[in-house]
């Protein structure tokens, strides 16, 4: 049993327990793996012998992964003293292993975290957006750029892999027209880690790029319907997500949050929720950049009602639906499809 | 389970939502649309829901002018009291956005609008 206090950068600490198992488990699942939200700690529980050297191949950068995402903004250069942060990753990993798991045995270990941290790394803000540089500074009068934010070595490394092999980074918001990026990851409030890595497999990383709000609301649609009716054994209760803007430069913070999935896991439990669900899905949140007009002011509303069912939200989405409706442009709504939706705006 | 789920599946709101659906999906009547989306208070409500009906009776009356023997569809008055007693209960806002859902909803399978 392992645990992982929170911290409070709370993708972070989410990366850290995906990330801590699947150094355990490796990519050939060498033991049985689960993950869980205990509150102030996620627990990595392991049934079966533990390996005793992390599986190398979890290094390599592969198309199941996003090593290279997650460092994008490292720049190597020849009289560079150090090294490519994924060598950097795995040097810590194979030299550290047996540490890492022993830290992680104990009730008390926390990350350390500061603007200078002994043999720590920079925490990318591709694995936490609140570690941006200038994020967390007043920068009234004077200008700067802000500092790094440094975290200790085995936790950064942990995290790295977490956000290499389950960050969601949708493959649309890639495009050079699309002006912001979203990294998700489904907090694991009960995951077996083999179950996980198959969803994640499973869903394809395609999301609505109208806006931050539609690729979040989308992947988390995505996401409880590829769990329904397949995983008992897993659970999630949240999507946690990190917002970037795109620059000429690096991408800058654009916020971050956490989207609780109980209203959309209540949709799943009937049939007529699950079919409202396909079409939001398919119809609703297109995966075009390009569209426009009243499909695209549609997948914004249906977006904000997700997020926050209010009659006011509801009351503009029928707005803007029946306009489209009139228009030839959507199709009418089923009725007890529409009622199961109605069922969870909350009252005004 | 939420106040609008509930007036959804009230009789009367059914009834006005039907007639509504009728009104903008054949009739074209977005005038009613958007007095009902804008009605706020209880006296704008019963000013929408004036026109509607008024608009909706020349409508029908044009109906069974063109078919004859055919009966067009209309709310009937217990309808209305029940809408406005809603009204009073709910809130405006609520009863319209319950009346509107109704035209957002496709026609049941064999039931002959008009």
């Amino acid at each position: 049993m392992f645990t992982l206090n929170k911290t409070g950068f709370e993708m972070f600490d989410c990366f850290r327990a995906y990330g801590l198992a699947f150094l355990i488990g490796g990519l050939e699942n060498n033991a049985i793996i689960h993950i869980y939200d205990k509150g102030p700690a996620y627990i990595v529980d392991v049934e079966g012998n533990i390996p005793k050297n992390p599986d190398p191949k979890i290094f390599e950068i592969t198309e199941d992964n996003a090593w290279f995402l997650v460092f994008q903004t490292f720049k190597e250069r020849k009289d560079l003293k150090v090294k490519p942060p994924i060598e950097d990753v795995k040097d810590i990993a194979i030299q550290h292993y047996n540490e890492i798991l022993d830290m992680h045995s104990r009730h008390d270990f926390i990350p350390e975290i500061g603007n200078s941290v002994k043999d720590g790394r920079t925490l990318y803000q591709s694995i936490d957006v609140s570690a941006a540089k200038g994020y967390r500074e007043e920068k009234r009068s004077v200008y700067h750029e802000g500092s790094q934010l440094q975290v200790d070595k085995f936790s950064w490394c942990i995290a790295s892999i977490g956000a290499a092999w389950f960050g969601v980074w949708p493959r649309n918001l890639m495009r050079r027209d699309t002006s912001f990026l979203v990294c998700s990851i489904p907090n694991p409030k009960k995951v077996l880690l083999i179950t996980h890595r198959e969803i994640h497999e499973r869903i394809e990383k395609q999301f609505c790029p109208i806006s931050a709000n539609t690729a979040i609301v989308h992947y988390s649609i995505k996401l409880v319907n590829a769990v329904l009716g397949k995983y008992d054994e897993t659970d999630y209760d949240e999507v946690i997500f990190n917002v970037m803007q795109k620059t000429g430069q690096q991408p800058k913070p654009g916020g971050g949050g956490r989207y609780n999935l109980t209203f959309l896991k209540e949709l799943t439990k009937t049939s007529a929720g699950q079919e409202t669900l396909k079409i939001m899905d398919r119809h609703l949140l297109p995966i075009n950049p390009n569209i426009k007009g009243i499909k695209q002011d549609v997948a914004l509303a249906l977006s904000d009602f997700l997020l926050h069912p209010t009659l006011d939200n509801f009351r503009i989405f029928e707005s803007l639906y029946i306009r489209g409706e009139i228009n030839k442009e959507l199709y009418s709504w089923e009725k007890l499809q529409l009622e199961e939706l109605l069922k969870y705006v909350e009252p005004a | 389970m939420s106040n609008l789920h509930n007036l959804f599946k009230h009789p009367a709101i059914e009834s006005f939502g039907k007639a509504l659906r009728i009104a903008v999906g054949i009739n074209e009547d977005y005038t009613s649309l958007v007095e009902l989306d804008y009605a706020e208070r209880r006296e704008e409500l019963a000013l929408a829901l004036k026109k509607f009906l008024r608009r909706l009776d020349a409508n029908a009356r044009r109906y069974e002018r063109e078919h004859a023997g055919k009966t067009a569809f209309k709310p009937d008055e217990k309808d209305l009291d029940e809408v406005v007693g809603l009204a009073e209960q709910y809130g405006v806002r609520l009863v319209c956005a319950a009346i509107i859902s109704h035209a957002l909803v496709r026609t049941e399978k064999g039931g002959e609008e008009s």
